[in-house]
């Protein structure tokens, strides 16, 4: 079938160039339309449930909501994890579902469950399903500056103006509001004056809502026509609201102005947004889970520049942080990595063929194989990104080789002149070499198939990288057998074929070389041993981590304050931490930090929780050369600042720890039992002892317990006597307290909520408990007692946060790891807590984070590469027909993977997981190598003369392809060892890997297996 | 390199959760500002219901002597009247038959007055009979009981004009009138008007029956009023305090229920609410001292203004506050950011 495919495109020439040209096209329209993002999609099929219960304690929302919820969920098919975080007022659920699981179907699995439940829970709830988003979604933020407006403007702004217009752009999920005052028309009733009128307030909010509205009556017949009839009382101003009537009788109309206050106020805020010191607004562009990252920004930016134009004078769109360009930055890094990689390969290739138009024949498969590439992700939805483009210029030293061995062919039959048409010499140069061209690309597959194979995260990184390179190698082969020989025949004739000058003297020193080592191995084989063992132990000392960290370009820092704080007093010290950063650190653009909870409740962070977002000057602007110097300075400025947990992340990191562990830091240490006090106190004993342990930075134990409440148990005697309702009891002093939205007031496209709230010039709310006590509450029947008549108030201490696992409260303290490996560290730590901190009964310890997919890695990995080299083995076996020759390939692994190693060790990287894609991808460049160089020597073994000097003279033969395939490898590569910009990081210690196996497997192709070779002959001959 | 006040910082922090004091050399490049603290004898409480009324007693009304079809009162509702001003015209047949029937009465009274004298005479002479001069002086005084009830009324009216058919009629004291604009009928017996003389004015207060003894003032816009009295009779969960005299410059109406802040006899603290933060349990606040910052517990009042009222067993008067960085410090008594 193969020599039909040459001869088919030996006949069709002309059908082929079209046929290449189509390619072409169709790549690059696929290229220039394939969805572009910083990485691949990593989350998992995830439902988030955000429920809000206003005014509920973690605890009692646990009781009442989150239990009963994760109980009915827990019975959804293919969940992989149920987790819940439960603080004041709010329940986040999270439930991850095996990988491959359609998200619809687990949205509408969650939303049958959540519907099923839902009138058992508490009647004040409210929310349900979170946008359909990732954790990679935040992908565009904003702040609205204009001084002219204030901040209950600016919200207004962003609510009703530009987030209604974001949301239609394709691939927005939601706009996500934070910071400023959310405008309501608050009515504050005056308790006596309700009183004397005999209302309650559950009479003054039905009032309200009764009236405050719009019905549709019907149509009346007028002859021939109809007339609608509707009624109308829907309010649509601060004033006709005040002239809501309330009470009519005898005594008089009472309006909703005479009992109570009504003027604009705001909603309780949970949250809050400075931008360099001054509180702002900010919008926050999710987008959907599958769209295409760059487009939507892009479709953002152009409505905003859209709506610029509508917006009050002087409002300016400030935005801080832009997916695209941090996708621009490592694209391009990326993009220019490919670029020169071509460019080098071809260089490489030029030298080593000694002819230009040879050199023009094989590169010509590097841009077509790269657009087939690109047209073959396009089909299949894989996006174009750092690990899919990593994945291309890894592949770029290989995708020649196909092409590298027809060509090398044609040019050798060239060089043979045997009179024959030349399109005949092609024909028989391509079809000689077609079986051993598809038996080395099936190899190169098989060994990236473990690739494929990874799970979590690492799974979700490489497996795009490991098809990428499929398709690639799969194009080039298909280019080397149809393409290649086509242009061959067009572009190469018998002047092209003169093996250069300096490959020939190679050659000669080579032989020489070669011989000597045949005759005396003993030498060699110590000293290769010597360097083998060298590498092992370095492979001991390696440091191991899980991925290296992709520098986004932005730094976060996370403060953890008082756990009681209030939001003014947390607002302050974000405005003070934010204003001594910008002065000591002059690369920071602009800070924004955000305090609390986010209005949809995707963060539900607590008001003593802050992300100081930093958005930093380019590097090259910088004092410092690295960014961790950068965030050194940064520390050093945060350490004026005592009394907070710290904690260094980047946007990104952030999203993705959170949503791997539901916490953020290198490690995590998990205390599951079921006492939160129990919890709390393990926590704080563990987050005492893990400084102990050398690299520890940024130890924070949440905080769980602290909460101080107070209680209110209505008298029951009284409360019986005057119909008072512990219900009754609590709207009322909900709507003292945190307020009640009762109904809302439509200005065109404006919704305002209607609430009751304490808080006017006449009602303050209330701020000590003796001024909560003494506060009058209006009584069903009509008559006045104070809150201390009808109820005693206690103290309570309760859980802040809650956090849940397949049904089990567990406390998490993190840690970041600075100076050292990962899993280093956390073996060191296992140890240390097992003598300091000791477990009670019913009570366990887990460690996650970063290193939880490194353990994972490493098991998937070691599980399926020797399966992969068994795969590689029966291979080598059907080709040779020999064990021992199959064995004598496999045996050049090890002295491949030492170069990785040791480069590895030397250069200060980790063993992480593209380290070891690295060293998989080795396994193919050695395993291939191997079969050229054997191969060759099986070939000739019929030949006649001394097999030390056979083996010289085929060794010698085989040089050229195989200094070629190595250095277009190295050459490929090069630029990514060498590559500094963002998203250089996470495929450098690949390349690192690649390059140093090569140089030693280079080595021992062409000096040990000869070796290796003589004495298996020998041994047979024996 | 880790300068020494961070090394400081980080030798002090573990010890820090059982200090009553903090360095202030370990609060680092924080903004700190501090607050005098100010001493106050009273306290002012959340809002309670407040009446503009005059006691039982006080009010000085006037009763119609006989049924007046219509009444067209001169002066608003609740206004202030001075002595002598007219203040209802009084119209319809039966002031023309109220006109007669006085002067009936007057002459009527003469006449038995007359009797009374001449038959006094006789009586004294033992020239008339018991029984006669019983019968003469008991007309007599009924009919003088009558007419005195009649001229009181009358002596309110202006001096009649043409018109026989509507008389006007005059306040009787300086003060706040007050009249029931909502009767459909005047009848023989029915208040007119009524009069509360200015230093009967007074507010009446329902206060929280816990606070009331400590009562000792109470606040409207702008006004302050002392308390009079306070009742030893509960009205529900409340008891009845009344206020002083309302002082002109109140502005209230006569039976308007306002919300009133009371005020209570407390030796307290005055303080900014940003200075007071939670530790142990407790509410506390940061002394400046030398060099450091004293914890001292307080106990919280009542919220006043931006301030918030409290005691403590710490003599806070003429000491500083911290009212800036509160709970940073907080969060290093807490250990937090010890790393």
């Amino acid at each position: 079938m193969l020599k039909q495919l040459v001869r088919f495109s030996l006949t069709q020439r002309l059908f082929v160039c079209v046929m290449a040209l189509m390619l072409a096209g169709l790549g690059l329209r696929a290229w220039l339309n394939l969805p572009i993002d910083a990485y691949p999609d990593i989350a998992p099929t995830q439902v988030k449930v955000i429920l809000k219960v206003p005014g509920m304690t973690a605890e009692e929302i646990e009781q009442r909501v989150t239990y009963p919820l994760e109980t009915e969920l827990l019975g959804i098919p293919r969940q992989a994890m149920l987790r819940s975080t439960t603080k004041y007022a709010i329940t986040d659920i999270t439930l991850d579902f095996v990988d491959g699981t359609d998200i619809y179907w687990a949205r509408q699995q969650v939303n049958e469950r959540l519907a099923g439940i839902l009138d058992e829970l508490p009647f004040a709830v409210e929310g349900g399903l979170a946008p359909m988003s990732t954790p990679l979604s935040e992908m565009f933020m904003f702040t609205i500056e204009n001084p002219d407006l204030s901040l209950q403007d600016k919200r207004q702004l962003l609510e009703w103006e530009i987030r209604p217009a974001l949301r239609t752009v394709a691939g927005v999920a939601d706009v996500n509001v934070l910071g400023g005052y959310a405008t309501t028309y608050q009515v504050t009733p005056h308790a006596v004056v309700l009183s004397e009128l005999g209302l309650g307030i559950a009479e003054l909010e039905a009032a309200i809502v009764a009236q405050n509205l719009n019905a549709g009556v019907g149509r009346m017949l007028l002859g021939n026509d109809v007339l609608v009839v509707r009624v109308e009382g829907q309010v649509h101003s601060l004033e006709a609201l005040e002239d809501i009537v309330v009470r009519s009788g005898p005594g008089g109309v009472y309006r909703l102005g005479d009992v109570a206050d009504v003027a604009i106020g705001h909603l309780a805020r949970y949250g809050a947004v400075t931008r360099n010191g001054e509180e702002a607004v900010q919008g926050l562009v999710i987008a959907l889970r599958d769209s295409n990252t760059g487009a939507v920004v892009e479709g953002v930016k152009a409505r905003l520049d859209e709506l610029a134009q509508t917006l009050p004078a002087g409002t300016e769109i400030n935005v801080f942080y832009d997916r695209a360009r941090l996708i621009s930055t490592a694209i391009g890094t990326i993009s220019s990595a490919l670029f020169q990689a071509i460019l080098l390969v071809v260089a490489v290739l030029t030298v080593f063929l000694g002819n230009l138009r040879a050199a023009l024949v094989v590169s010509m498969s590097l841009p077509l194989a790269a657009l087939a590439t690109f047209l073959l992700m396009s089909g299949t939805g894989l996006t174009a990104n750092l690990m899919s483009l990593g994945g291309l210029v890894i592949a770029i030293g290989m995708l020649v080789d196909s092409s590298v061995v027809v060509v090398e062919n044609t040019l050798s039959r060239l060089n043979q002149d045997t009179g024959l048409p030349r399109l005949h010499v092609v024909y028989r140069a391509a079809q000689e070499v077609a079986l051993p061209v598809v038996s080395g690309t099936l190899i190169v597959i098989i060994v990236f198939s473990p690739l494929l194979t990874l799970s979590g995260l690492e799974g979700k990184l490489f497996t795009p990288v490991a098809l990428t390179i499929v398709y690639a190698m799969l194009a080039a082969l298909a280019l080397s057998l149809t393409l290649i020989p086509v242009a061959a025949s067009l572009m190469l004739g018998r002047q092209s074929a003169g093996m250069p000058r300096f490959m020939l003297r190679l050659q000669g020193a080579y032989e020489s070389a070669l011989e000597r080592v045949l005759l005396r191995p003993r030498g060699m084989l110590l000293g290769i041993g010597a360097l083998l063992a060298v590498s092992a132990v370095f492979l001991l000392l390696m440091g191991k981590t899980f991925m290296p960290v992709l520098d986004e370009g932005d730094l976060i820092v996370q403060l953890e304050k008082s756990p009681s704080i209030s939001l003014p007093a947390s607002v302050e010290l974000d405005r003070q931490v934010g204003a001594a950063l910008l002065a000591g650190v002059p690369e920071i653009r602009q800070i924004v930090t955000r305090t609390g909870s986010d209005e949809l409740g995707l963060d539900p962070m607590g008001l003593n929780e802050t992300d100081v977002f930093m958005e930093l000057l380019p590097p090259d602007e910088w004092r410092f050369a690295s960014k961790s110097q950068l965030e050194g300075e940064v520390r050093k400025v945060l350490e004026g600042f005592p009394g907070m947990n710290v904690g260094f992340t980047q946007p990104i990191q952030m999203r993705v720890s959170e949503m791997l562990t539901g916490s953020t830091g290198d490690v995590t240490v998990k205390v599951y039992g079921e006492d939160l006090m129990q919890i709390a106190n393990l926590m704080q004993g563990i987050a005492r002892t893990i400084p102990k342990v050398e690299g520890a930075v940024d130890v924070q134990a949440s905080v769980t317990e602290g909460g101080k409440f107070l209680n209110l148990e209505v008298k029951p005697e009284l409360a019986a006597a005057h119909g008072l309702t512990v219900e009754g009891l609590s709207e009322y002093l909900r709507s003292q307290i945190e307020g009640t939205v009762i109904s809302e007031v439509r200005q065109g496209k404006r919704r305002i909520p209607v609430t009751l709230a304490a808080g006017s010039q006449t009602v303050a709310v209330p701020a000590t408990v003796a001024d909560l006590a003494a506060r009058s509450v209006a009584l069903p029947d009509g008559s006045l007692a104070t809150l201390g008549d009808v109820a005693s108030l206690n103290y309570a201490e309760g859980p802040l946060l809650i956090e849940r696992e397949r049904g089990s409260r567990f406390g998490v303290v993190t840690v970041n790891v600075e100076g050292r490996d990962v899993v280093g560290f956390v073996e060191e730590l296992r140890e240390v807590l097992a003598a300091e901190v000791s477990l009670p009964a019913g009570y366990r310890l887990e460690y996650g984070g970063e290193f939880e997919n490194q353990q994972r890695a490493t098991r998937n990995l070691l599980l399926v590469v020797p399966v992969a080299l068994v795969l590689i083995l029966l291979i080598l076996f059907a080709t040779f027909g020999s064990m021992a020759l199959a064995g004598i390939i496999l045996g050049n692994i090890p002295f491949a993977l030492m170069g990785g190693v040791i480069s590895l060790f030397l250069s200060g990287e980790y063993l992480s997981v593209p380290a070891s894609v690295g060293l998989i991808a080795l396994l193919g460049v050695a395993v291939l190598n191997g079969v050229v160089m054997v191969s060759h020597f099986q070939q000739q073994r019929h030949l006649p003369g001394r097999l030390p000097a056979r083996i010289c003279a085929g060794a010698s033969q085989r040089l050229r392809p195989v200094l070629m395939t190595a250095t277009t490898a190295i050459f490929g590569l090069l630029p990514l060892v060498f590559a500094s910009g963002p998203g250089a990081e996470v495929q450098r210690p690949l390349a690192i890997v690649v390059v140093g196996g090569l140089l030693t497997s280079t080595v021992t192709t062409l000096f040990l297996l000869p070796v290796l070779y003589q004495y298996r002959e020998k041994r047979r001959h024996d | 390199m880790i300068r020494p006040v961070w090394m400081l910082l980080v030798l002090w922090l573990p010890l820090a959760a059982y200090s009553s004091d903090v360095p202030l050399s370990a609060l680092g490049e924080l903004q700190l500002a501090y607050t005098p603290v100010t001493g106050v004898t009273e306290v002012p409480g959340p809002a309670i219901r407040a009446q503009v009324m005059h006691r039982t007693g006080s009010q000085y009304s006037i009763q119609l002597p006989r049924d007046v079809r219509r009444a067209r009162y001169l002066v608003r509702n609740g206004e202030q009247v001075v002595a002598g001003q007219p203040f209802v015209v009084l119209e319809g047949p039966e002031i023309h038959h109220f006109l007669l029937e006085f002067e009936a009465m007057d002459r009527r009274y003469r006449s038995a007055e007359a009797r009374y004298e001449r038959n006094r005479a006789s009586y004294e002479q033992q020239a008339l009979a018991e029984e006669q001069w019983v019968a003469i002086v008991d007309t007599y005084l009924a009919l003088q009981l009558e007419y005195e009830h009649m001229r009181h009324f009358m002596e309110l009216v202006d001096p009649p004009q043409d018109d026989v058919e509507s008389i006007t009629l005059h306040t009787p004291i300086s003060g706040f009138i007050e009249y029931d604009h909502r009767q459909t009928a005047l009848l023989a017996g029915d208040d007119v008007a009524g009069f509360v003389a200015p230093d009967d004015l007074r507010l009446q207060l329902l206060v929280p029956m816990q606070n009331a003894d400590r009562l000792s003032g109470v606040q409207l816009a702008g006004c302050r009023l002392d308390i009079d009295e306070l009742e030893g009779v509960a009205r529900g969960f409340s008891l009845v305090a009344w206020s002083e005299a309302i002082h002109a410059s109140c502005g209230v109406q006569l039976n308007r229920i306002v919300s009133a802040t009371p005020l209570y006899r407390q030796d307290a603290y005055l303080l900014p609410r940003s200075a007071v933060f939670t530790w142990q349990e407790q509410a506390h606040v940061l002394l400046r001292g030398e060099g450091v910052l004293q914890l001292a517990p307080v106990s919280l009042l009542q919220p006043v203004g931006d301030d918030y009222a409290v005691t403590s067993d710490t003599a806070l008067a003429g000491r500083a506050v911290l009212s800036r960085s509160v709970s940073a410090v907080q969060g290093v008594l807490m250990g937090l950011g010890g790393e």
